[in-house]
């Protein structure tokens, strides 16, 4: 998928992805990859700034992780970033309806 | 460029405050450490390992860029553009030819309404009682197979068409929505 029809959904992805899980940035991308079956292959360089700029809106809050031997930056949502997914689950399904309708072959 | 380059560069070039800046770089040679350990594993040799670590990063110039993005009011700007295209989609989609009126964000699905539906392409009423009220919807299918998500979410007055959403189902996978009632055929 082309990085500038990406763009509007990455938070909303990027939420989802935390959901139900902490992740560091590492395994985020990775289970993103996973989980779009290939499809979401998104730089780090855009992953981390987005995880920052979603932390200081108080989406996302996280705390350094030692497993397994290396320290990780741990992702996870916040209150205020699970009413934000639901949200935005919300509007996504309204947008990709609404697409999805219109640009439909008859 | 070593992961030890790219680093020194962008801490020189990060516009954030000490404490930020610690942070980011401590968080990103975590990451490029584990993206060269799963090279090296792979067969990659060091300095190629650490090329495509980096390469994922993008230049140190445009990664400082974002780090020092002010944050603001983009997330509610993203939801309004969200609602807006949204919106237009659905003012869109009122030339098609599934004719409902919803006062409310009602839960009607798709498997509710074919149960009551004759046969593809067919026009059929549909009564979906709510706790608040009564609304009767009339649907034409042009598909009555496969999946899709609740079709009337938020839209008041609107004319749509019904229609397998297809790849769509796999999206809502990822957001952990599930595909979605199926339909009857």
């Amino acid at each position: 998928m082309k990085r500038e029809e990406l763009k509007g959904h990455l938070d909303l992805l990027l939420l989802a992805s935390l959901a139900s899980q902490r992740l560091h940035g590492y395994a985020l991308i990775e289970e993103l990859r996973r989980q779009s079956g290939g499809t979401f292959d998104l730089p780090e360089g855009t992953v981390y700034p987005a995880l920052h700029r979603l932390e200081r809106a108080g989406l996302l809050s996280s705390r350094w992780s030692s497993e397994s031997g290396r320290r990780r930056r741990v992702y996870e949502l916040t209150r205020s970033g699970q009413e934000a997914l639901s949200e935005r689950r919300q509007a996504w399904r309204e947008f990709s309806r609404g697409v999805d309708l219109v640009v439909q072959e008859a | 460029m070593t992961i030890e380059d790219y680093l020194r560069e962008l801490r020189t070039k990060l516009d954030v405050g000490p404490l930020r800046r610690r942070r980011i770089l401590r968080e990103i040679e975590g990451h490029l450490l584990d993206s060269v350990h799963e090279a090296r594993i792979a067969g990659a040799s060091r300095q190629e390992a650490e090329r495509l670590a980096i390469e994922r990063f993008g230049t140190v110039h445009t990664l400082a860029s974002r780090f020092s993005e002010p944050s603001p009011r983009r997330s509610r700007h993203l939801i309004t553009s969200f609602a807006s295209v949204a919106a237009l989609g659905a003012l869109l989609a009122a030339t098609l030819t599934f004719a409902f009126t919803n006062e409310r964000r009602s839960p009607i699905t798709l498997e509710h309404a074919a149960k009551r539906s004759h046969s593809t392409g067919q026009a059929t009423s549909v009564t979906w009682t709510s706790s608040a009220n009564s609304v009767t919807y009339r649907v034409t299918f042009s598909e009555v197979t496969g999946t899709a998500s609740d079709p009337t979410a938020g839209v008041s007055g609107v004319t749509l068409r019904l229609r397998k959403i297809g790849d769509a189902a796999g999206w809502f996978n990822i957001f952990g929505l599930g595909a979605g009632p199926s339909i009857g055929a």
